[in-house]
């Protein structure tokens, strides 16, 4: 005798499930891989986004760091023989580190304590936000608001009620908005103003400390790099005592930027001037000839007649006087036009070609550069204007502030391509599901209770966000890292963050997994739902 | 009255052999009682309704056998008394348990244990094979795998496909993705085995093989057979027959009361 007795039925263990799944989703092999293909394409796109902005920043971060010493330089050189400007120091006061070398400077320049100079920092940071906001109005708006004024008098003019009583009409009626209220801006007006004198104080500090230079350290028309070159402790001393705050850190940094600035100077005035090795000048020579021989009809044709004499003497001028620069062309083979400083330090880093100008121009003998010094200078300026492109183009991306280092537009690109894969996974899950109705209420009538077909539904999804995720992962870096490659060249890849990425993949297969979760529990609720009659019904 | 197998007491071998199964089964071990049972289903306005009250009593070991024309309700009985739905009004008792009082992983429980199910289009898994088919509702009770491939062998040899365990639905004709089928709904040993239409979609000498089958596990095994279906031979089988029509049942008679013919059981035109 069977007697029934009804209790509640058994859950089926995980690893069971997944075996079903596995079994299920090889059968289905093709349509799963459309799914695994939609997420892959998600996290690939996260990723690339991921490893871009990685790179991005540890580029940035090693190009600051490369070209720290070239900028060292060109700021003493500047701050020794140029005085700063009204715009120059009002920026300088916005971004200067509180209680920095610069604040040092003001406050020996300006007599100034550290409260009015970070007043005077404060005040900076409003400025400069209004005069962005002025720069991006039209010329048209411009001169509504604010007359025929720009920059710094822009504030000395609105100083003016009536002038600013013109600015706040002209506000109202377009529709425009100021960085802050009229209020606020009223105030910055008149503080900016009434610390005019202050500033004054720096610059006329400035401006005398600068003359001061002029006259007794650059005496005699020698250039800044002419005197860092050949700094001592002793100059140092003497600047800060003008009220420069520069460290004696800085000194073998400067010596050695100093020197390298100034030989580069010199390959650039050599390769203008003429050559002094005689087999040089008799090849150019050669060459000038057979130009002049390949390319009689032209001559002819530019000339008629007396062509054949002016050619003679051109070839004769070219003889006596054999510059560099032509050497240089007919190595390189291009037009003399087309010479330019590129080229040279190209050809001076190349095989031979320190020698080769060595030997040319006999600055070894001249100037004690030897070929060694040569390319070595010759790859440093290379190296810095390189770093110099990449930077500009990097800091864009690498400046970009918010989430993740995302800035809003990419966050809401990011956002998109999840919510159109959640909707394409879904919309895969549900035509599934149509489409395996009756092998779901089977199941039912066999005894799997609504939450095995939940979760087997969604494991389902989870293996393919795994197997998805993990194909996107790795499509994304090497899409990154080539788009990286392609903007950075070589210091892309050797400025990969490999903990930093190896956490980005991690981020994207684990974002994978569970959108493709999330997608996959609306088609489960209804599988689970379906009836397990459904399993009667005759098509 | 919900209370798991109170009343369930009396012997199964009294009742097994066909002829004991009288219509007074008021002495006779109920496993399937109805009352009033009402079902309407809403389309958009309308509303149909599919049974309009019925009051049956199918007796453990019984094989019956249930006629009725499309949309006679026939559908929706087999629905009620399988587990597969809960009617709008009245009861179903399965050994004494009302159906409706069970909650919806208690209905999981008694469709995986009690109740066979065997369907006109045998409804496989198709990437599973054979063997894999048939334990599934074992790995849902769950019976250790390394048992459950046993029983289901030994299920495989009784439907006469041991030699064919391996092979996937697609590889087998309809005869015998069937007896996998049949196979698959004794997985659990249960008391009652649900048919609709099983011998529909086969021809005559494969249905026979089914038929036989059947019959077997209802004479050898004492199983509660209902099924739907429109096959002579196999209502010839039956011991009782059941006619519904319009939501009601029209008939229900002794398979020695009626005339069995090609065309016409019982003198009713069969559509």
């Amino acid at each position: 005798m069977k007697v029934i007795e009804v209790k509640e039925q058994v859950r089926l263990p995980l690893m069971r499930c997944a075996e079903l799944v596995l079994s299920g989703l090889k059968y289905r092999l093709f349509r799963a891989s459309i799914t695994v293909i939609i997420i892959a394409l998600a996290g690939a796109f996260l990723m690339v986004m991921l490893t871009e902005g990685l790179i991005a920043r540890r580029v940035a971060d090693d190009i600051n760091v490369r070209i720290a010493p070239r900028e060292t330089l060109r700021f003493w050189v500047a701050r020794i023989s140029l005085p700063l400007t009204h715009l120059g120091l009002a920026e300088e006061l916005a971004t200067a580190q509180s209680g920095g070398p610069r604040w040092r400077e003001y406050a020996t320049w300006g007599h100034l304590d550290d409260n009015a100079i970070a007043n005077l920092s404060q005040l900076a940071k409003a400025h400069q936000k209004y005069l962005e906001y002025f720069k991006s109005l039209t010329e048209g708006q411009r001169r509504v608001l604010i007359g025929r004024t720009s920059d710094e008098a822009i504030f000395s003019y609105l100083a003016d009620p009536a002038k600013f009583e013109i600015l706040q009409e002209g506000m109202k009626t377009s529709a425009r908005q100021l960085p802050a209220s009229m209020d606020q801006f009223r105030q910055f007006i008149k503080d900016w103003n009434a610390t005019s004198q202050e500033r004054q104080q720096i610059l006329a500090g400035d401006a005398a400390a600068v003359a001061e230079v002029k006259k007794t350290i650059l005496a005699g028309g020698k250039t800044p790099q002419d005197v860092f070159v050949r700094a001592d402790p002793a100059l140092l001393d003497k600047l800060r005592s003008l009220g420069f705050s520069i460290s004696n850190n800085d000194l073998p940094v400067l010596k050695q930027q100093a020197a390298l600035s100034i030989d580069a100077k010199r390959l650039v005035s050599l390769y203008m001037g003429p050559a002094v090795s005689e087999a040089a000048a008799a090849q150019a020579a050669q060459a000038a000839n057979e130009q002049l021989e390949e390319s009689p009809d032209q001559q002819g044709a530019e000339g008629e007649a007396g062509g054949g004499q002016e050619a003679e003497a051109a070839a004769a001028k070219q003889r006596s006087v054999v510059l560099v620069k032509n050497l240089l062309a007919t190595r390189r083979d291009v037009n003399v036009t087309k010479v330019n400083d590129q080229m040279l330090y190209d050809e001076l880093v190349s095989r031979g070609g320190a020698e080769w100008f060595v030997e040319v121009t006999g600055c070894d003998k001249r100037l004690g550069l030897d070929a060694k010094r040569v390319e070595q200078v010759a790859s440093a300026v290379l190296d810095q204007t390189k770093l110099e492109t990449i930077k500009n183009s990097v800091s864009q991306v690498a400046s970009e502030k918010g989430f993740l280092g995302f800035n809003t537009r990419a966050i809401s690109l990011i956002l998109v391509s999840f919510v159109v894969c959640i909707v394409g996974i879904t919309n895969a899950m549900l035509m599934s599901v149509t489409e395996r109705f009756r092998e779901i209420a089977t199941m039912k009538c066999l005894g799997a209770t609504d939450g095995f077909i939940m979760i087997n539904f969604i494991l389902e999804s989870i293996m393919q966000g795994v197997a998805g995720g993990a194909v996107g992962v790795v499509l994304g870096l090497v899409l990154g890292m080539l788009r990286a490659w392609g903007s950075y060249g070589l210091m892309a890849l050797t400025a990969m963050p490999a903990l930093a990425v190896l956490a980005a993949a991690s981020v994207a297969l684990a974002v994978s997994i569970i959108i493709s979760a999330l997608a996959a529990v609306y088609p489960a609720w209804v599988a689970a739902r379906l009836a397990p009659m459904e399993a009667m019904r005759i098509e | 009255m919900s209370e798991p197998g109170t009343t369930s007491t009396g012997d199964v071998s009294s009742t097994a052999a066909p002829t004991a199964k009288s219509t007074a089964e008021g002495e006779l071990p109920v496993i399937i009682r109805t009352r009033n049972l009402k079902k309407s289903y809403q389309m958009g306005t309308i509303i149909t309704e599919a049974l309009r009250g019925v009051d049956v009593e199918i007796i453990r070991g019984e094989f019956i056998c249930v006629m009725g024309p499309s949309g006679s309700g026939k559908s929706t009985f087999f629905n009620m008394v399988g587990g597969l739905d809960s009617p709008t009004s009245g009861r179903v008792f399965i050994d004494e348990v009302d159906v409706a009082q069970l909650n919806a992983i208690e209905l999981a429980f008694l469709r995986c244990r009690k109740i066979g199910y065997i369907f006109q289009t045998y409804n496989l898994v198709q990437y599973m094979t054979c063997l894999e088919n048939v334990t599934v509702p074992m790995a849902f009770a769950g019976v250790p795998s390394d048992e459950a491939r046993e029983r289901g062998m030994g299920l495989l040899d009784l439907v006469g496909l041991k030699e064919r365990w391996f092979h996937k639905p697609i590889e087998m004709s309809g005869g015998q993705q069937q007896r996998t089928a049949i196979a698959r709904s004794m997985a659990n040993n249960p008391a009652i085995l649900l048919c609709d239409e099983p011998t529909g979609n086969l021809d005559l000498k494969t249905g026979a093989e089914i038929h036989r089958i059947l019959q077997g596990l209802n004479e050898e095994r004492g199983v509660t057979i209902i099924c739907a279906t429109h096959d002579h031979r196999l209502i010839d089988m039956a011991d009782r027959i059941m006619w519904i029509r319009d939501g009601r049942v029209e008939r229900l008679a002794n398979r020695s009361d009626v005339t069995v013919e090609t065309g016409a059981i019982g003198g009713k035109e069969n559509e």
